[in-house]
């Protein structure tokens, strides 16, 4: 059902940094400058699509020493969607640049 | 590991905000929802103290994030779809306009304690044979003289009168009273002994003033019923209870009954004149409460007045002064507001029908769109001045009690003036509302774009053109409504643009 639904420009810019590799909720934050009352409940829907999943860091990174985080990567339809909005939004990708070091 | 001293208050607070944020989070998802959000900002607040850029405005930012959840809670325990439906939507329906009119009415209404006087004015007069009674006042804002002059002047002129049956004087103040919860400021009156008997009003309690009274009974008082039910609690045995008026003691001789009014603004406590000394006050807060001979009109007596006036010289100081019935007194010019009201409503729907049947107005209604475009603008409309006729009467006078305890003479100027401001600004902003909705559903029209060019004369554009969310239509207005060219031209649109309007951002993730 995705591939009819459009993508808003917030939910673009969202996907488009996770592909940057930015994949942590105050990350996203940070590098698109929108708030976490707009960024959080933009992740739950685009995660209810299956644009991204979720997942929890693992234990043995994490250790003891800190909380685990929940980090979030593009899907295959996710990769799509970015794909179709960045032909609608074109600058979207000077918005987010990539992460440096990232993997591809 | 357990945060750094510096950074451990933060963190407490940042988790404080989201545990009652989890509040509002489904319980099978709560446990979760809270984890993710605490390890972002417990490692938030760790980079920022690590690299030493915790700062007061960094602090602020994370407060900010941390409201944010209250968002993401929000989310989760509603429907996006239909709080979005509900957000975008409703505030466009004409239902919505109504309401929202409809409880500032309300509002206004309950504020002011359901319109006292309002309701006083259009109420019948508590008075024995009020037909027969006249008002004699004085205008003349800050003049101030001796108010014994007014009481002095009544067995003078009733003993000469060939227009009266009697007559009373009266003086009203703010006053300040002593009461079990402290001092309280009411209005106080001072009156001739004989000023309920030329009324015509019994006592609700104990009794009221008589002949006499001056002498016999200086210290006596009357309460008004509001004051013996709110601030007395309703004492069955205030006859005869020491009060404080001013510092002074006085004795409570009775209470009026509870429809008794007086157009001496809301006067709570009454205590009769008392012969020598010279008490100043405001010539407009004193005047004198007549009972004419039956059929005699109030303009008789406002002759016979002058020539006593003139007789007794500056008794009076400069201040001018009118005789009217005490039924119009009372009525503050009430009738006159709500004929203005009624004649607005009406204009409204002139000046509104003038752009519907011009020829360029556009595609024409059909009936049942035209039966309710006209309902909702008249319910709108119609709401809309009643509201400001409440408010301008009913709100200047809470705003001058509260003010300064009293009502002055020139809160009837204020009330005026600002009821024909918010008459004007009310139907303005009603008439270009009504303009800017869809002829078809009565939603308000969105997505206003400029078209044409910017003018050599006026630096804007030509027009706008607005469109129905729902794809009914399409309304272009001119820029310059005063322009002879153009006027609002509605485009009703067909079926076929339907699939345009299906995929709203509403839609979209």
């Amino acid at each position: 059902m995705t591939e009819t639904r459009k993508i808003s420009h917030t939910s673009a810019l969202i996907l488009q940094t996770i592909h940057s590799g930015f994949m942590y909720g105050f990350d996203i934050m940070e590098i698109t400058g929108l708030p976490s009352g707009t960024v959080y409940p933009a992740l739950r829907r685009l995660e209810e699509d299956a644009l991204i999943r979720g997942n929890w860091e693992d234990e043995k990174v994490a250790g003891n020493d800190r909380p685990r985080r929940r980090n979030y990567q593009l899907s295959r339809n996710g990769k799509d969607a970015l794909g179709a909005a960045l032909k609608r939004y074109p600058l979207l990708a000077q918005l987010a640049p990539e992460k440096s070091g990232r993997r591809q | 590991m357990k945060p750094p001293s510096a950074i451990r208050g933060l963190i407490r607070r940042s988790a404080l905000v989201l545990r009652a944020a989890s509040i509002l989070v489904p319980r099978e998802k709560r446990a979760e929802w809270f984890r993710e959000w605490y390890a972002e900002i417990w490692h938030r607040i760790h980079f920022l103290h690590e690299s030493n850029r915790l700062s007061q405005s960094a602090q602020m930012a994370l407060a900010r994030d941390c409201w944010g959840s209250f968002a993401d809670a929000a989310w989760l325990r509603f429907d996006r779809a239909k709080v979005m439906q509900v957000v975008r939507e409703v505030p466009c329906t004409a239902r919505f306009c109504l309401w929202s009119i409809g409880l500032t009415l309300l509002a206004v209404l309950i504020g002011s304690g359901f319109a006292p006087t309002i309701r006083t004015a259009l109420a019948p007069m508590p008075y024995n044979q009020p037909q027969n009674l006249a008002d004699l006042s004085f205008s003349g804002m800050g003049i101030y003289y001796p108010m014994d002059n007014i009481f002095n002047v009544v067995p003078v002129w009733e003993a000469k009168s060939q227009t009266t049956e009697s007559m009373a004087a009266y003086s009203w103040t703010p006053s300040r009273l002593g009461t079990p919860g402290g001092p309280k400021k009411i209005v106080s009156a001072r009156v001739s002994s004989g000023f309920f008997d030329v009324l015509g009003v019994k006592a609700r309690m104990g009794r009221l003033f008589r002949t006499g009274d001056e002498r016999d009974c200086p210290t006596c008082v009357v309460l008004s019923n509001g004051l013996w039910t709110q601030t007395f609690g309703g004492d069955p045995g205030i006859v005869g209870r020491h009060i404080l008026l001013e510092d002074r003691d006085r004795i409570v001789i009775g209470v009026l009954p509870p429809k008794f009014r007086f157009a001496a603004h809301d006067a709570a406590v009454w205590n009769v004149t008392t012969p020598g000394g010279q008490i100043f006050n405001f010539a407009d807060r004193t005047g004198m409460v007549l009972r004419l001979h039956p059929g005699v009109p109030a303009e008789s007596a406002s002759r016979e007045f002058r020539v006593l006036v003139r007789k007794a010289g500056s008794d009076f100081g400069f201040a001018d002064f009118s005789v009217d019935s005490i039924s119009h007194r009372m009525r503050q010019g009430m009738n006159l507001f709500l004929l203005f009201t009624v004649i607005t409503f009406i204009g409204s729907l002139a000046l509104l029908s003038r752009q519907f049947f011009n020829a360029g107005a556009g595609t024409p209604l059909r009936f049942p769109g035209i039966a309710k475009w006209w309902a909702f603008f008249a319910a709108k409309t119609l709401l809309l001045l009643i509201t400001c006729f409440i408010f301008s009467i009913e709100g200047v006078r809470l705003f001058f009690l509260f003010s300064s305890g009293a009502v002055p003479a020139m809160a009837s100027a204020v009330s005026t003036w600002i009821f024909l401001i918010s008459n004007i600004v009310a139907l303005t902003w009603s008439l270009k509302d009504q303009r800017r909705r869809c002829r078809i559903c009565m939603r308000l029209l969105t997505h206003e774009a400029y078209v044409g060019v910017p003018g050599y004369l006026f630096l804007d554009y030509w027009g706008t053109e607005l469109v129905c969310s729902h794809g009914h239509g399409m309304l272009h207005m001119p820029q310059m409504d005063a322009s002879w060219l153009e006027v609002n031209h509605w485009t009703e649109l067909d079926p076929s643009w339907q699939p345009l309007f299906e995929t709203e951002e509403v839609n979209a993730i």
